[in-house]
């Protein structure tokens, strides 16, 4: 009995005194690899708790092993615990002092640059949008195109002064001079391109770069059309108006209005110049709009009959509405942009400034 | 053409207009009405007759006028350098009459003042200062033939105050080009009658001789012969309406010619008789070789297709609708006229104004068409304005060689109400159709419509519906929209569409840059185009636009140096647009290219410090990333592209080889001489190349970790990432699930020559356990044994 109590009370007196060496220790040591190293001093497997636990367990008889061995994991558990609180106590240290960080959060943000797309894009985008909610889908030609698409099947014949209307770019021929080939004037032979490739009902907008030999300060010799076209039995001139209205609502805002006025296309009739209320004073009367309220944005009509013969369609089953304007036009009402030059001088200054429309 | 709102208001009976309700009702008839300008808006002055005049004896170019009003001869002050001989008439603005001088054009009273110190009752007036014109040359003159009378006020005298609407007239309303037509349209507006002057017969004389020798070219041919004629000014009020309407007076018998034609919109031409061998014209096509010298001096190689007037002797007088000859102009001697009015064919007189490049108020009428059936009532009304002059007509004949009959249409009434959508009874059609002068017969729902031989733009029965429609106003079409029905998505065009918002994520802004660029721009990229490998514009704005891009890369180089020009040293601009090369003929169609392509120029995004040049790598990225998002993956495989760096580019290429697009350092030579200085990176891929991308399906996500393991050797130069990578996939090494390349390191002091030092980084992984350390050591191992036997790794 006694052997069995000294060498049990020896013990604790050691890891009483180690212990409390291991308080000193731990509530000295300041952050996180201190307190894991001053935990494996005596807590590890070479630690000096478990040094001394195995050498009195070596020391002790057989029957006393037990005993010696739970007093040494008692010891072991409480310094595990010591170990455990004193890491919370450093990690809650460095929490606060995390707080107590300050910086200064009016310097500039590091760059994540955002590229813009060009307002011609952004504006055909929307259009495209809106035409789309109506049933209309992109259709696309190319821009160097024939003479037969370009005029002959929309009613322009060669020697007419209809021709004059659109100052034409020709492609040179083998010889240099002007062959059969054209800058295209307008989207409009997309709409003979696809008739030829479908059959009604259609209803398409092309849209797209054309060229006219105009270049002066409110012309560009490249520009973007927008061209529509709904061919299906019973369309009517109302149905114009009706998706004209539409688009420039949905795009200008609700209190535009439309205005059609008789002109001549040879590939429409009735032909119409399309007006828009002038984006600027609403209809108002100001310097843009010359007083009158209106600015003119493009053109539309009713399919002519002889459009319909060039690419077999029946015109007395058949009836079809066709419109076109200018985006860069539209861009530079959305923006207030002055000069249509501007928009071709691809000057980053401008360009990083366009953004496109988020719809309420 | 500029229409007089007097004129019309003569037209229409007498009535007075006003200029913004009759622009309104045109331009809801469909014709523009450009602008509305007002015109001699002045009152107080008299017509006065020049009695004397000496110089004012303190001022050298100051004129004493003793001017006499019809009662009494008063002294006026005058600054012209131009003051008349006496007997002459001039305008006096009288004390109290109010002129256009004030700020834009208001009216000021006038007061005596005092000139130089001699006191001058008002003003003697120039064409500026009663709002007639611009000139401030000279004071008006009026010539002592002219009937205008001393004490005459010149206001309604010379009919004043005017409106000027210029219009817009579309190339289907010949009608429009004279006041006659525009009249019509306007009492068609205002609800009015309106009554044309009547064609009716012709002059039968035997004489002139008139031979029609190609009646396609010309369908009939109205010839008068005037004598006894005095060539001088036209009267002030003549010259001031033709000034008014832009056509310079010339002489009376001009003048007269050209105020019938914008009367009627029918052109006239005078030929001096005595010019001429005879009262004989014939009406031929041009033979080869020969020559006329018009008017404007120029002498004319004439062809076949060329119409022509000549005179008895078969010798060319006129281009027939285009332009007189000079020879038989008439001058200021001219007695004898034979006076032209003649329909010509459209076709013919367009084609010689075309290749002639000349364009005259004539021909431009021409070529639109004129009605043959008003010539012999402009022949007459012309006649009895020259008999003002002391023409008397001595002969006058109308060959028609080809009558031109009204044509005969029908009209469906449902079909008007079918197309416009417009709810409208065949009644009601019909009084729109007379209200413009056609004829209309209703056989219940059809109208039987004669259309009058000055509208031949109405044709067919589209025509008339379009007629109707824009009679009742477009305005009263209710608005519907048409139903509903779907079609597939156009694919490629949503690729472009797509290709743009990446490029926009990835921090570059759009250009859209001209088509057509300098073919010396395209020569200096040394692009795969010699001269018969671009498509050219036969007829350029300008030399540097004459050729249609084989590339995008010209234009966004200059865009970039312009930009740089303007300060912005950070570039990164992309476009989206077509390239176009020629095939075999230059009749067919080029291949035009969906391409886009971008240029990068500046240095990385640095924060609060400089940020370091940007290289070939952030493209590549850029690249990468844009492949990635358009679901194709590009191998960079080498090229040698002459308008990139030799040592810095690449060609993409798809899985199959074929090479889609290039990318690199843009060469410093062709950089410069797009005349960008700085360095700068490029890329161009042609979006109509790439194939349908596939849709991808997801990949399961590991379930068990993955162990890393790094190498690091020399290696020789030549062997690129992409051959080792491929080299490592070759081997099949088991577990090995990526190698990834981490570090290339050249430097000549710490590498031997001809190699570099590289480290790479690999993963290993199982799908269906976590692997033990002994399972990653074997594999390593044997990556690392191959390395060496295979490419020549010397692991260090």
């Amino acid at each position: 009995m006694t052997g069995n109590a000294a060498s049990s009370e020896q013990l604790r007196s050691a890891l009483d005194a180690l212990v409390a060496e291991f308080r000193t220790r731990m509530s000295a040591a300041s952050d996180e690899q201190v307190v894991r190293k001053v935990y494996a001093d005596f807590g590890g497997p070479q630690g000096s708790i478990r040094v001394a636990q195995k050498n009195a367990l070596k020391a002790a008889p057989g029957p006393e092993k037990r005993a010696i061995g739970e007093l040494g994991n008692a010891y072991l558990k409480d310094i595990d615990a010591l170990f455990e609180e004193r890491l919370r106590g450093i990690a809650a240290e460095a929490g606060e002092r995390d707080l107590a960080r300050r910086i200064d959060v009016t310097l500039p943000g590091r760059q994540h640059r955002r590229g813009h797309l060009h307002p011609v894009t952004i504006v055909r985008r929307e259009l495209e949008e809106i035409f789309a909610q109506l049933g209309f889908v992109v259709a696309e030609g190319p821009e160097v195109e024939t003479d037969f698409h370009n005029f002959e099947a929309l009613a322009v014949p060669k020697h007419h002064p209809a021709r004059d209307m659109q100052d034409t770019f020709y492609v040179a021929g083998d010889d240099g001079k002007p062959g059969d080939l054209v800058l295209r004037t307008h989207t409009s032979p997309v709409q003979i391109r696809t008739m030829l490739a479908n059959k009604p009902p259609v209803r398409i907008v092309a849209p797209g770069a054309v060229f006219r030999k105009d270049d002066d300060p409110t012309h560009s010799p490249m520009f973007h059309q927008i061209e529509g076209l709904c061919v299906d039995e019973g369309v009517s001139f109302g149905d114009l108006k009706g998706v004209l209205l539409h688009f420039v609502r949905r795009l200008l805002g609700d209190d535009m209005g439309i205005r059609l006025r008789p002109s001549f296309f040879p590939f429409t009739e009735p032909s119409a110049e399309l007006d828009i209320s002038c984006v600027f004073c609403r209809g108002k009367g100001c310097r843009t709009c010359k007083h009158t309220g209106w600015v003119e944005i493009g053109g539309a009509g009713m399919v002519d009959p002889e459009v319909f013969r060039h690419v077999g369609y029946d015109s007395e089953k058949y009836t079809g509405f066709a419109f076109g304007f200018g985006l860069e036009r539209m861009a530079m009402l959305r923006f207030g942009i002055d000069d249509i030059k501007e928009l071709y001088l691809s000057d980053q200054r401008l360009l990083s400034q366009f953004e496109s429309k988020v719809w309420p | 053409m500029r229409v007089s709102l007097k004129w019309l208001g003569d037209l229409l009976g007498g009535a007075r207009l006003d200029g913004a309700r009759v622009a309104e009702i045109l331009t809801a008839a469909g014709i523009e009405v450009e602008s509305v300008t007002k015109r001699g808006a002045f009152s107080g002055v008299v017509v006065a007759e020049v009695r004397g005049k000496k110089p004012h004896p303190d001022a050298q170019k100051l004129t004493l006028v003793d001017v006499f009003d019809g009662s009494t001869v008063t002294q006026v002050v005058c600054g012209a350098p131009n003051v008349p001989e006496v007997g002459w008439k001039v305008l006096w603005a009288r004390p109290g009459a109010k002129v256009p001088m004030g700020e834009g054009g208001a009216l000021v009273e006038l007061a005596p003042k005092l000139v130089r110190g001699i006191e001058s009752p008002g003003m003697l007036c120039a064409e500026d200062e009663l709002g007639l014109g611009e000139s401030h040359a000279g004071i008006l003159c009026i010539a002592p033939s002219d009937a205008l009378a001393p004490g005459t006020d010149a206001a309604s005298a010379l009919g004043f105050p005017d409106e000027i609407l210029e219009l817009g007239v579309t190339p289907n309303r010949p009608d429009c080009l004279g006041h006659v037509g525009v009249a019509r349209e306007v009492a068609a507006g205002k609800g009015v009658a309106f009554h044309a002057p009547v064609d009716g017969q012709g002059d039968a004389g035997t004489a002139p001789t008139i031979r029609i020798e190609d009646p396609e070219g010309c369908s009939r041919y109205h010839a008068t012969v005037l004598e006894g004629l005095t060539v001088g000014p036209s009267p002030l009020a003549d010259q001031l309406r033709l000034a008014a309407l832009g056509v310079r007076p010339i002489s009376n018998v001009v003048d007269v010619t050209n105020l019938a034609m914008l009367e009627h919109g029918q052109p006239l031409h005078a030929f001096d008789l005595d010019t001429l061998p005879g009262a004989t014209i014939i009406v031929r096509r041009a033979r080869a070789g020969e020559t006329l010298e018009t008017l404007d001096g120029v002498v004319r190689d004439l062809v076949p297709t060329d119409l022509l007037i000549c005179d008895g002797n078969d010798r060319v007088i006129a281009l027939a609708g285009v332009m007189g000859g000079k020879a038989t102009e008439v001058t200021a001697s001219t007695k004898r006229v034979l006076l032209e009015v003649a329909s010509f064919a459209p076709s013919a007189i367009r084609a010689t104004a075309k290749r002639l490049g000349l364009s005259s108020e004539a021909s431009h009428r021409f070529e639109r068409g004129v009605d043959p059936n008003t010539v012999a009532v402009v022949a007459r009304s012309a006649a009895h304005r020259l008999a003002a002059f002391g023409a008397r007509v001595t002969a006058a004949r109308d060959e028609v060689a080809r009558p031109i009959a009204p044509v005969q249409l029908e009209l469906r009434a449902q079909r008007t109400r079918l197309i416009t959508g417009l709810v409208l009874d065949a009644q009601r059609q019909a009084q729109h159709l007379s209200s413009i002068g056609l004829g209309v017969k209703l056989d219940g729902d059809t109208l039987h419509v004669t259309v009058p031989t000055f509208r031949p733009d109405l044709t067919r029965e589209i025509d008339l519906v379009e007629e109707v429609l824009r009679l009742e106003g477009y305005d009263r079409v209710p608005l519907t929209i048409p139903g509903l029905r779907a079609a597939p998505p156009e694919l490629k065009h949503r690729l472009a569409d797509r290709a743009r918002d990446l490029l926009n994520a990835l921090g570059f802004d759009e250009a859209i840059t001209y088509a057509f660029v300098s073919p010396r721009d395209l020569a200096a990229l040394a692009l795969s185009a010699p001269r018969d490998r671009i498509v050219r514009i036969a007829n350029p704005l300008r030399e540097e636009q004459s050729a249609m891009r084989t590339s995008l890369v010209t234009g966004l180089v200059r865009a970039a140096a312009r930009n740089v020009a303007h300060g912005v040293s950070d570039v990164r601009l992309f476009e989206v647009g077509h390239t176009f090369v020629p095939l075999a003929s230059a009749n067919e169609l080029p291949l035009e290219q969906r391409h886009v392509a971008a240029i990068w120029l500046g240095t990385r995004d640095g924060w609060l410090k400089p940020g370091e040049p940007v290289d070939y790598f952030d493209l590549r990225g850029v690249v990468d990333e844009l492949a990635r998002g358009l679901q194709h993956t590009f191998e960079v495989v080498a090229s040698s592209q002459p308008w990139l760096h030799p040592g810095v580019q690449g060609a993409l290429a798809l899985d199959d080889g074929t090479v889609v697009g290039w990318l690199g350092e843009l060469h410093p030579r062709v950089a410069a001489a797009l005349g960008l200085e700085t360095r700068a990176l490029v890329f161009e891929l042609s979006l109509s190349a790439l194939p349908s991308a596939k849709v991808p399906l997801v990949r399961d996500v590991p379930r068990f970790p993955a162990v890393s393991r790094d190498a690091s050797f020399l290696i020789e130069t030549e062997r690129s990432s992409a051959e080792i990578a491929r080299a490592i996939s070759a081997l099949s090494i088991p577990l090995l699930v990526e190698a990834a390349p981490r570090e290339d390191y050249r430097d000549p002091t710490h590498v031997p020559v001809g190699h570099k030092s590289m480290l790479w980084s690999f993963t290993y992984r199982a799908t269906d356990r976590t692997l033990t350390d002994a399972e990653v050591k074997n594999a390593h191992e044997q990556l690392v044994i191959a390395l060496r036997a295979q490419l020549g790794a010397r692991l260090r």
